[in-house]
Formats: structure tokens, C-alpha cells, sequence
């Protein structure tokens, strides 16, 4: 069996990464993800890799974009305002379709952010994209320090086999809560050769590679590269959703949360299950694609659905689209937060806990 | 199996940054490792390095643990000045409640939880540095609850203060987990 430690889920991103054999890491730090470049920044010369500290989150970014042109398996992460920075780059490698992985650990709010250090508040920035030109990440939404180190070694597989940019979004809660993780190597389908890396000055076919930014290469009128791109997405979408139902057979509410809210929303749901209420959970574990039928299908056989993010709504946003009206959606969101009385205690800003989350719902199961 | 072990656990340590409530969580999280399938230690605090607010939780379950942070937690250490009203209030029914009486300004209320008024500040300093207060503090939890043997702790305090310099450190710590677990009445 596998070593079993007990790591953060940001030590067990770090860690992730490198058992999927990455070795270059691109970063500037920032809260509350530092523990991934200060453990790429250990362990990444030991095994002969490369790990810089940028001068911004822009810069970071082109490294990555660099270092995947090249095939490299490579990786930068950040938080929301570092994350923001990147767009730019991030819709370049999207375009260029080089596999890359990106985590970004959320932090609560816009600007600088608003003080709390937990929150999950970029929900509609990763999935839908904050750069330009309408393309697509695959996004995954770990819950558990186990997840953060499976996941990295799913998101590099995934970038490679589609050729396309992986996010991995967590927040505070799940960088910062340590659990035993086993460090065990999962096992994939094998994967095409990257004959499109640029490597030296090799020649191919005797001919000298010339790489163009795809967008170009395709031409035509309406535009092929985005038709051909809605055939990678379409592949994605068929084989690559990723969900998690709990209890949610003969349930009668659906809770609908994701990563550390999913946390808080499992224990709300056994609660109410020990007090003969009939909730379930959804899990989303991929956020792009978006299990949308199986959302609508377990939606409409409970017949109600609370939506718990740690958000203002922007998930919810995902679910109401799915559910296409057939159900009643309410959400409680970041205003369904505990607030400690009586001092600053407690992180000031407040946590939405099982107990919060029971309280929702009782009102509606 | 342990004396008192019911196979679940959940602790939050509560105070101010520097005081050491997030390393005896985390202590407590690293010595439940041995003896429970899953652990969960969740620190929470403010940008501020010293003086700020700061707290964790800990659980130690057999089973998969869902939540991984509670309004109503089954014991508490507050350390130091943290707000008493704030925790004795959100402590479960026959919980446990461990703090200083001779650092709060308010006397504790409730008659269904068991209170342990621990002078942990002053007899850690009786015991050579008053900045062991905390494994005074998780000393008594231990005792009180059996979650984890305090050699577990020991074993893991030793191999996180392994090298020349924290040789006394380490024996005042040591001493001081002894110490409030004696206090605590059931040591």
C-alpha cells in the first residue's frame, strides 16, 4: 500500500503534480496557496527540475505557456487576484491548445480580496472563462486532501489527452485543512506522443517546425478553429464529467454544493438524515464540464434543490440553467455564514457550517 | 484500544497567534494518525503572524469524516483571553470545556458541560517558560478525553524537535502535557 501522510490539500497539490511527473513550476506567491511553490521550490531541484519565482503572475503564466510548447508537463499556481493577472496568458494557451495545469486557490472577494481569507468566490471566472475569445477549461473542483493529490495527476493526464488548459479551483478551507493523503500513482490510458512540441531545432519530415497560433492555422469562413474546438469540447463533455451523488436516491431536497462547501453540505445532509430527513448531495467535481443531465435528473426525482456555495450565487447560476425551471432552486450562499458573537474571533468573517446548513434544510425537507 | 477511545473526537483549540493553539492541534492531529483511519486538522486565522486571532479543529473519526468544521463542537480549549461567551455558548450538551479561569473576565454559565479551569499560563511558567501553557492545556484534554495517549504526542513532539537547541524546550513541553494532564483530575 501507498504512504500515507498527513499533508494539506496544497502540500498534496504540490505533490500531485510531481508524482505526475511535473517537473517545471512557474509562481509568484500570494495567500493562501504559498505551500505549493515552497514545496516546488524544495523538492523540484532534487529530481533535477526547475522552479522560478516570476516578478508577477503574468509573467508566470507565459513561462507555463513556454514550458508547454515545449511539452514539458508544467504548472503555476495562485489565488483569485493572481489568478485575474493570468487571464491574458491563459486564453493564449488556450488558443495555442498546449496542455497546462493551473490551480487556483480561491480567496474570498474581488480586488485584493475582502480580509476573510476562506470564500469561493471565483466560481464564475474559472468555469466560464475570464479571458477572451470563448474557450474552454476543463476545471476540477477537489473536496478532500486525497482529491487535491489525485486530481493533479488527473488534470495533467486530461490536459494532455484534449490538449487543453486543466484549472484546479480549491479555497482556503481545502489548501489549508491537513488530512491523511496516500500517495499512491493512479493509472491512465496511454497518451499520444506530442509530436507538435517544439523541442531544439529538430527537423520533422525534413521539414523545420513553424508553430502558428491555432486560431490562424485555421482559417475559413464561419471560422473552422471553432468548430474544431466544439468537437474537443463535445469529447470532454461525453467522456470526462466527473460527479458525486450522496443519499440522494430517495431524497426528497437536493443539495447541490462543490469543494469545501460540499464538506459542510455532506455532514448537514447525514444530520438531517439522523433526524429522518430525506436530503441528499450532488457533488459537481468537474465545474467544466458541468454534469448538467445528471444535475436535472437527480433534481427532478427529489422535486427541490438548495444550492450551498460560499459564494453570493454563481454556481447556483449552473444549476438553475440545468434544471431548467422543472424545480424550485434556492440557494444559500455566503449570507448563510455563521458570524461569531462577542469578539473578532473565529476568522471575524464568519463560516457556513453543517449546523447552518441543517437549519436551511429543515425549512425545506 | 485506548483508555476512554469511542472511535470520534472533535476539539477546537481557540487564541491568539503565538500562543500555540494551532501546533497543539496540529500535534494532537499527527498522534491520531496512528490510531485512527481518518484525521482532519482545519487551522483558521487572520492575516496577523502574532497577536491575531487564531483557531483550529480537529477530528479523529474511524469514519469518513463529512464535515470538517462545526458550530456546536463536542469540547474547546480556549486559550488566553479568547472570548469565553463566544464558545461556552456553542459547546454540545455534556461537552467539555478547558480554559484558564484566571486570564477571563466572565465566569462560565452553563451547568451541562464539564468545565476544567486550568492555570495553564502559571504553571507553565513555574515550569520554566510560560509559552508551554498550550501542552498544558492539550495535556488535559487528553486526560479528560483519552482521544490519544500522551506518548503518541511525546513521540511526535520529539521528532518535530529533533536537533540540539530545543532540548529544554522539549523537556519543559513534555513536562507540561504531564503536568495538566494531572491537573485536569483524571490523569
Amino acid at each position: 500500500m501507498a504512504e500515507r501522510v498527513l499533508i494539506d490539500g496544497n502540500e498534496a497539490i504540490a505533490r500531485g503534480a510531481i508524482s505526475a511527473g511535473c517537473k517545471h513550476f512557474f509562481g509568484y506567491p500570494i495567500t493562501p496557496q504559498n505551500e505549493i511553490p515552497e514545496f516546488m521550490s524544495r523538492e523540484l531541484p532534487k529530481i533535477g527540475g526547475v522552479f522560478v519565482q516570476s516578478e508577477c503572475e503574468a509573467a508566470s503564466v507565459y513561462m507555463v505557456y513556454g514550458g508547454a510548447l515545449a511539452g514539458a508537463r508544467v504548472m503555476t499556481s495562485t489565488a483569485s487576484p493572481g489568478f485575474s493577472l493570468m487571464q491574458e496568458g491563459i486564453s493564449y494557451i488556450a488558443e495555442a491548445e498546449v496542455p497546462a495545469v493551473i490551480v487556483n486557490v480561491m480567496r474570498m472577494g474581488p480586488g485584493i480580496g475582502t480580509g476573510g481569507q476562506h470564500g469561493q468566490t471565483d466560481y464564475r471566472q474559472v468555469t466560464k472563462g475570464g479571458g477572451h475569445g470563448a474557450y474552454r477549461c476543463i476545471v476540477l473542483a477537489p473536496y478532500s486532501a486525497q482529491e487535491c493529490f489525485d486530481h493533479m495527476q488527473l488534470a495533467f493526464y486530461l490536459a494532455d489527452k484534449y490538449r487543453v488548459l486543466v484549472l484546479v479551483l480549491t479555497d482556503f478551507i481545502i489548501g489549508r485543512m491537513a488530512e491523511p493523503v496516500e500517495l499512491r500513482t493512479l493509472e491512465f490510458d496511454p497518451l499520444p506522443g506530442k509530436d507538435w512540441a517544439l523541442k531544439g531545432k529538430a527537423l520533422k519530415d525534413g521539414k523545420r517546425k513553424f508553430f502558428v497560433s491555432a486560431a490562424f492555422n485555421y482559417g475559413g469562413a464561419p471560422p473552422r478553429y471553432y468548430q474544431h474546438m466544439a468537437e474537443v469540447y463535445q469529447k470532454i463533455k461525453d467522456s470526462e464529467i466527473r460527479y458525486e451523488a450522496y443519499r440522494e436516491e430517495d431524497a426528497t431536497l437536493l443539495v447541490v454544493s462543490y469543494g469545501s462547501s460540499a464538506r459542510m453540505a455532506k455532514r448537514a445532509v447525514d444530520m438531517a438524515r439522523a433526524e429522518g430527513r430525506r436530503a441528499g448531495l450532488f457533488r459537481p467535481v468537474t465545474l467544466w464540464p458541468f454534469p448538467e443531465e445528471a444535475v436535472q435528473q437527480a433534481a427532478c426525482r427529489a422535486g427541490k434543490v438548495l444550492v450551498v456555495e460560499d459564494s453570493p450565487g454563481e454556481l447556483v447560476e449552473d444549476v438553475k440553467f440545468a434544471v431548467q425551471g422543472k424545480v424550485p432552486v434556492h440557494l444559500l450562499g455566503i449570507w448563510g455564514r455563521y458570524t461569531p458573537k462577542g469578539g473578532i474571533m473565529t476568522g471575524g468573517s464568519g463560516i457556513i457550517y453543517p449546523e447552518n446548513i441543517l437549519e436551511e434544510v429543515r425549512g425545506l425537507a | 484500544m485506548e483508555k476512554g477511545r469511542t472511535g470520534y473526537f472533535e476539539l477546537i483549540v481557540a487564541g491568539r497567534g503565538g500562543q500555540g493553539a494551532l501546533t497543539i492541534g496540529r500535534l494532537l492531529a499527527d498522534a491520531g494518525m496512528s490510531g485512527y483511519r481518518h484525521v482532519t486538522y482545519f487551522p483558521n486565522y487572520g492575516a496577523a503572524m502574532r497577536g491575531g486571532e487564531s483557531e483550529c479543529t480537529v477530528i479523529l473519526s474511524d469514519q469518513e469524516i463529512t464535515g470538517l468544521a462545526m458550530l456546536e463542537p463536542a469540547a474547546v480549549i480556549l486559550m488566553g483571553a479568547a472570548p469565553l461567551e463566544e464558545f461556552e455558548r456553542r459547546i454540545k450538551p455534556g461537552g467539555l470545556l478547558i480554559f484558564d479561569g484566571s486570564l477571563a473576565a466572565q465566569k462560565v454559565n452553563r451547568e451541562d458541560i464539564k468545565v476544567i479551569d486550568l492555570p495553564a499560563t502559571r504553571i507553565a511558567a513555574e515550569l520554566g517558560d510560560s509559552r508551554a501553557a498550550n501542552f498544558v492545556f492539550l495535556g488535559a484534554y487528553l486526560a479528560a478525553t483519552g482521544a490519544v495517549l500522551p506518548e503518541l504526542c511525546e513521540e511526535v513532539l520529539e521528532k518535530k524537535l529533533r536537533g540540539g537547541k530545543n532540548k529544554t524546550l522539549l523537556s519543559i513541553d513534555k513536562q507540561a502535557l504531564r503536568e495538566g494532564a494531572k491537573l485536569a483530575g483524571v490523569g
